[in-house]
């Protein structure tokens, strides 16, 4: 049972640090969808705060710019916004595709895209998408009673498992991620159940084409290492290549050595090196996916048996 | 190593018993036709979600001649009602619903006793049904709220009765086993329409059709809810539940870890009911809630085995361990299949 | 407990309310204004039984702390309709005979209320993806997808009202008609009181201290600071108990709370009632135990072996074998023309009942001790909890309060014990909910099994002999152990006419979570074993597998496997139907696989793409809100 005495709702950046440096002893929340079910028997117990900050109304983590090249996103964002979102669906594809898979309807309308960051849990399905996103983050802090905002790459922010480069009462407060309109769009997950999944492995990708070439290829993982990461290998191997089975099994192959789960690690090395491919396939937007894959699965077949000796 | 997704067809059959295994079950009821025709039972059933109250009603309306919604099922309190004991081994609809049965004959035989008085015909010919009641090959023909007031007001009688419905059970031989479990038996078959994506492992059970005997079905649409909810419990059993255990301390402590089917996990479901009433019961009806989930599984593994040619023989056939069975196939070079 | 001041607006009513400072949505909706048709399944966000609208977005109250809802418009259940007056999503849910136990079905209400807000032409797919937050543990979701779309074609004015009302009204017998189902309305309006949703004046909480041991001797208890706590009014242990300490649904072993050592992780070894739950938490968390861990059982072969004792006085590990001999098994597998070996398994498996365990205790105006819970079976309760309590069986009361799922889950009478101690004690009523993890780490699961199978058949494909032997884990104590062994052996050969069988179960103690009675009862694990075994044989034999069943089945008038003559056998009719339902393609299991020509027909539903709301909606226009 979680139970406090206090419960804030700053709502701004200046109002959330006059209470933080304020009043002592405070935990920070967005959605409560993690905290709630974290403060329960088998997990964190009973717990008790003197106070807590709900930061998921100050108005800066609320932002929502569009821009051509650039996209705007306040850390406060709930994933069934970016699930919903005209805009988004056009020009940030991959986001409401990771959204339909995260959790349900009902927590996504809690759930913030900073919070879900913020935890840095190896299984969260938000970074892998943002990274292919070339996401950069910006950090609040309050020295001297002035508010210092520091922008850095979400590769920086999150530094391990359930690790960030946030200092006390730091925040998180928005995503600058890249405009990616004309990008095809691929999000593979794979859990035990199709709603309310956790992920064993889950691949984001982006392709851009140009003619019969691969002009763009962004691969990200999340579920199988302490931090989701980018496949650099992947992504430059085929950056330049036409589009043929070849390169993309080759390329599949390139960057397997990140998995650092040891439970399921063989399983989770077959599923990664499946779904990049599959990933890619579906980004490149074929009409008729399934039969590409079929056709796929034919032509290479001879030539995977040793991927998995 | 592949990409597909595989499909392939499974059957499995099943047979079951009705209630209390291998010792005497018993159930009482008590049935009071009251006035402005309608029903009083009283008897120890427990409603767990299968719509015994609403098979009870049905069963006690069409003995008493009284509407099903004009019946009332009292509480059940052990200090309050007649013993009517447990509510499981697929029992309810068997034992309390003849108990009820036997019960309303009672109550109405004393009112179609005074009828047969009041209007000086045969009590055989008497009839009642949906609130009304009258006599066969005459004209005599009256509400079953009207008749109940003449019952009570003109006669002295109020039309009540106990009963109670008796299984014979006898224990099993502790050498050979040899004995009598039950006095009647379900059988069942499903056939199961799986998906499996050879990329991950992951199986969709996408169709199960499903065919059970139950004797005789009271209510046709809680029947097909009972085999659909029993299908969709053996899908967990089946995929994805696991209550996993380290050296006594669970794994799968709370929703998150213990995984259950959603709505997106689920197979549609073709129910076909089959009636082979038992000879031994006053209804006829035999039972579904547990029959209904026992050949899901077998079933699944059938059908997984149809599509990609590996049998699961551990449940739950999990995602990791299809995609190992399918590599230790590739390996083992074992069948001629795909 | 520090307070706050709540405005909102709750199903269009202005409330001003002080409630407390940690409460969630869900706590003020139950607690402060009563309306308990939001109920708690999970208090983790990942069940939907609490689903509830705030500013008109569908949302988990057990994830909403009470103070973020500051200033919101919130709407229940009861604000949708009520039994007189049902939103045409609760009448099709009443039409559709949608809801069983009901526990989940004022969530399941909800969500379907807002997949239609969100787009009233929702198509199956995207109303099953909207709903997929909810879980539904009965029903198996059909009926519920045919209430939604019934709903909305009425909304959509495509269909007439007059489809909730079609229910058959036969001119001669009520036998076989679908009927309304009679708890249906209280059910889908939230009307319906179920243990936890009870309050009675002078009411105390009850919590309990459970063993985080897997098997350890209790050497002492400090309940010296938990007496002190504010509010506490009552703490029992098994020293409390008056009569003879034990229950089981077949046999009688487990004390109501431990008695000198743990036998299980989650295991009940304190019973504490303060004024309020969070006081009788504090209580909880402040008494002291000092155990010495004992060597502990994990697996049922090392049971086998009797090098530790779960239950001493018993002097083995062995709850019950079930012996069945038919027959000479020997002979009949020489003259078999093939012999099939082969092992299968099954894993223990959570009942997951929406509703978690809860009971409302107290003496009655009669002086008679007066338990109200969602017990499966309250007669045999009542018997144990008289020997239990030193009562006369007529100064106990059992009262069956509506039962949010059960499944055999709620046969054991594992806390009732504890609530009469305490009503006893305090001479005030008790109340006691299980926490959705409390319920799962504490109350018995489906015995994981392993079984060997050794099956000799003809070349015909008549099956000449069997021996099967299960071993099941039964955990710390016995609960159904027994009563699922005699139907996994009676049953597990199948509905088959074989002539020489040995069968053999066998449960035995551990130190797991206990096993006990779920739906199908032993027979589950059995018959898996030998329809796997059947669909083996009939590839070794090129045969088709309904082919194989039918040479097999009972007919009228043949011995079972327990030697008992059939009065009637229905399954050869029933394989006849399934092949006819299933429009089955004949063959072998050998050439089946993608190359079958009876699959992809429309009973079957589409293969979950998730997205289904990305792509285009029931009108084929993009989904845009």
């Amino acid at each position: 049972m979680l139970r406090y005495d206090n419960y804030f709702i700053p709502k701004t950046l200046k109002e959330y640090f006059e209470l933080t440096s304020k009043v002592k002893d405070c935990r920070i929340v967005a959605g409560c969808t993690d905290m709630l079910p974290w403060a329960r028997e088998g997990r964190g117990g009973d717990v008790f705060f003197k106070n807590v900050v709900d930061v998921s109304r100050i108005k800066e983590l609320n932002v929502f710019k569009f821009g051509s090249k650039k996209i705007l996103l306040g850390a406060a964002t709930n994933y069934q916004k970016l699930f919903l979102d005209k805009k988004i669906r056009k020009s940030l594809k991959v986001l409401p595709q990771v959204s339909v898979w995260f959790a349900d309807d009902q927590i996504r309308e809690l759930a913030t895209i900073g919070g879900n960051i913020v935890n840095a849990s190896p299984a969260g399905d938000g970074m892998p998408a943002f990274l292919t996103l070339n996401t950069k983050v910006t950090v609040a802090s309050f020295k001297n009673k002035k508010i210092i905002k520091l922008k850095m790459p979400l590769e920086k922010f999150v530094k391990g498992r359930n690790k960030v480069a946030l200092n006390k009462n730091d925040l998180l407060v928005d995503f600058e991620v890249e405009n990616t309109d004309g990008y095809g769009a691929c999000f593979e997950k794979v859990g035990h159940r199709r709603s309310l999944v956790i992920s064993t492995v889950c691949v984001s990708s982006l392709v851009k084409l140009n003619k019969n070439k691969f002009q763009d290829v962004r691969v990200a993982v999340g579920g199988v290492c302490e931090v989701p990461t980018r496949l650099t290998k992947t992504e430059n191997f085929l950056k330049g290549k036409s589009i043929d089975e070849n390169n993309i099994y080759v390329a599949s192959k390139l960057d397997l050595d990140v998995i650092q789960s040891r439970s399921r690690r063989e399983y989770r090395r077959e599923v990664l090196q499946n779904f990049i491919i599959r990933s890619i396939l579906k980004s490149l937007g074929k009409t008729n996916i399934n039969e590409t894959i079929q056709k796929f699965d034919n032509k290479i077949e001879l030539k995977m048996e040793d991927a998995h000796v | 190593m592949s990409l597909t997704k595989k499909r392939g067809r499974g059957v499995a059959a099943s047979w079951y018993g009705i209630a209390r295994t291998a010792a005497m079950d018993q159930a009482g009821a008590w049935a009071e036709i009251d006035d402005g025709g309608s029903a009083k039972i009283s008897t120890g059933v427990t409603e767990i979600g299968e719509g015994i109250l609403t098979v009870l009603a049905q069963v006690a309306a069409d003995e008493l001649g009284v509407k099903p919604e004009n019946v009332m099922i009292g509480e059940n309190d052990t200090s309050r009602s007649p013993e009517a004991a447990h509510a499981g081994a697929t029992r309810q609809t068997y034992m309390i619903g003849n108990a009820v049965a036997l019960a309303c004959r009672g109550a109405r035989q004393k009112l179609f006793d005074v009828m047969a008085k009041e209007w000086k015909v045969d009590a055989n010919t008497i009839k009642a049904h949906n609130g009304e009641i009258w006599s066969e090959g005459t004209n005599y023909k009256m509400e079953m709220s009207e008749s109940i007031h003449i019952c009570k007001k003109k006669y002295g009688v109020i039309p009540v009765a106990g009963e109670n419905y008796t299984s014979h059970h006898t224990g099993l031989d502790p050498v050979d086993g040899s004995g009598r479990p039950w006095q009647a038996y379900v059988f069942g078959g499903q056939v199961a329409e799986v998906e499996v994506d050879t990329a991950t492992g992951e199986v969709q059970l996408l169709g199960i059709w499903a065919c059970h005997d139950v004797g005789k079905a009271i209510n046709p649409k809680g029947v097909e809810g009972q085999i659909e909810g029993g299908v969709v419990q053996a899908v967990g059993q089946a995929l994805m539940e696991n209550y996993e255990l380290e050296k006594g301390r669970t794994k799968s402590g709370s929703f998150a870890k213990y995984i259950l089917p959603t709505s997106l996990d689920v197979p549609k479901v073709t129910s076909k009911i089959v009636e082979d009433p038992d000879p031994l019961s006053p209804l006829g009806a035999k039972g579904i809630g547990e029959p209904a989930m026992v050949p899901t599984s077998p079933a699944i593994m059938n059908a997984i085995y149809d599509a990609i040619g590996v049998r699961i023989k551990s449940l739950p056939a999990t995602p990791e361990k299809i995609l190992n069975a399918l590599k230790e196939k590739k390996q083992n070079g074992s069948r001629k299949f795909n | 407990m520090s307070s706050m001041e709540l405005k909102l607006t709750v199903n269009g009513q202005k409330i001003k309310k002080t409630t407390q400072s940690h409460y969630r949505l869900l706590d003020f909706l139950r607690e402060d204004l009563d309306l308990t048709g939001s109920k708690e399944g999970c208090g983790a966000g990942e069940c939907g039984t609490c689903s509830v609208f705030i500013n008109g977005k569908l949302v988990k109250s057990c994830l909403v702390p009470a103070a973020k809802a500051e200033g919101a418009k919130i709407e229940t259940v009861e604000g949708i309709g009520n039994p007189e007056k049902m939103s045409e999503i609760q009448k099709a849910f009443c039409a559709t005979g949608a809801s069983q136990c009901g526990f989940c079905i004022p969530g399941m209400v909800m969500a379907a209320t807002s997949t239609l807000r969100n787009n009233p032409k929702a198509s199956l797919e995207q109303i099953k993806e909207e709903m997929g937050g909810n879980i539904c543990r009965c029903t198996g979701y059909q009926k519920i997808f045919d209430a939604v779309e019934m709903a909305r074609d009425v909304i959509n004015k495509e269909k007439s009202e007059k489809v909730f009302e079609e229910y058959d009204k036969p001119a001669n017998s009520f036998i076989g008609a679908n009927v309304k189902r009679i708890d249906a309305p209280s059910k889908v309006t939230g009307r319906l009181k179920y243990a936890a949703d009870m309050k009675m004046p002078n009411m105390l909480h009850m919590q309990v201290l459970r063993s985080d041991r897997p098997h350890a001797k209790i050497l002492n208890i400090d309940l010296s600071k938990a007496k002190k706590i504010e509010g506490v009014r009552g703490i029992v242990t098994c020293d409390d108990v008056p009569g003879i300490d034990n229950f089981g649904v077949f046999i009688e072993d487990q004390p109501v709370l431990a008695k000198d050592k743990v036998r299980y992780v989650g295991e009940a070894i304190i019973a504490v009632a303060a004024d309020t739950l969070e006081q009788a938490k504090d209580a909880v968390n402040a008494i002291k135990i000092k155990y010495k861990d004992l060597p502990a059982l994990y697996d049922p072969e090392e049971a086998l072996k009797e090098k530790i004792l779960i239950h001493e006085h018993y002097k083995t590990n062995l709850v019950k074998h079930i012996p069945i001999r038919k027959g000479n098994t020997e002979e009949a597998f020489k003259k078999a023309d093939v012999v099939i070996e082969d092992e299968f398994a099954t894993q223990p498996v959570e009942h997951a009942y929406l509703e978690p365990m809860a009971g409302v205790s107290y003496i009655d105006q009669d002086g008679v001790l007066t338990i109200v819970s969602p017990s499966q079976n309250i007669t045999h309760h009542r018997h144990m909890m008289a020997k239990i309590m030193n009562l006369p069986i007529h100064k106990v009361r059992f009262i069956m309060s509506p039962v949010g799922g059960g499944f055999g889950g709620k046969e054991d009478m594992i806390y009732q014990g504890m609530l009469a101690l305490l009503a006893t004690k305090t001479r005030q009523p008790i109340k006691y909910v299980m926490t959705r993890e409390e319920d799962i780490v504490s109350t018995a699961k489906r015995h994981p099994s392993r079984t060997k199978y050794k099956m000799g058949l003809t070349k015909a494909g008549r099956i000449l002999a069997a021996e099967i032997s299960m071993l099941a884990d039964g955990g710390a104590y016995g609960c159904s152990t027994e009563g699922v062994m005699r139907k996994a052996a009676i049953l597990g050969a199948g509905p088959y006419n074989i002539e020489n069988l040995k069968m053999d179960t066998r449960g035995v103690y551990t130190n797991n979570t206990p096993s006990g009675a779920f739906r199908s009862f032993g027979a589950l694990q059995t018959e898996f074993a030998t329809e796997s075994m059947l669909d083996i044989a009939a590839e070794k034999l090129n045969m088709d597998p309904f082919e194989i069943r039918r040479i097999n089945a009972f007919v009228k008038g043949n011995i079972t496997h327990t030697k008992q003559e059939l009065n009637s056998a229905s399954i050869n009719t029933v394989l006849n139907e399934l092949e006819k339902l299933a429009s089955w393609e004949k063959g072998s299991p050998q050439s089946r696989g993608n190359s079958r020509k009876d699959m992809f027909s429309k009973d079957n539903r589409d293969a979950c793409e998730l997205g289904a709301r990305l792509k285009t909606n029931g009108n084929g226009k993009r989904v845009a809100r």
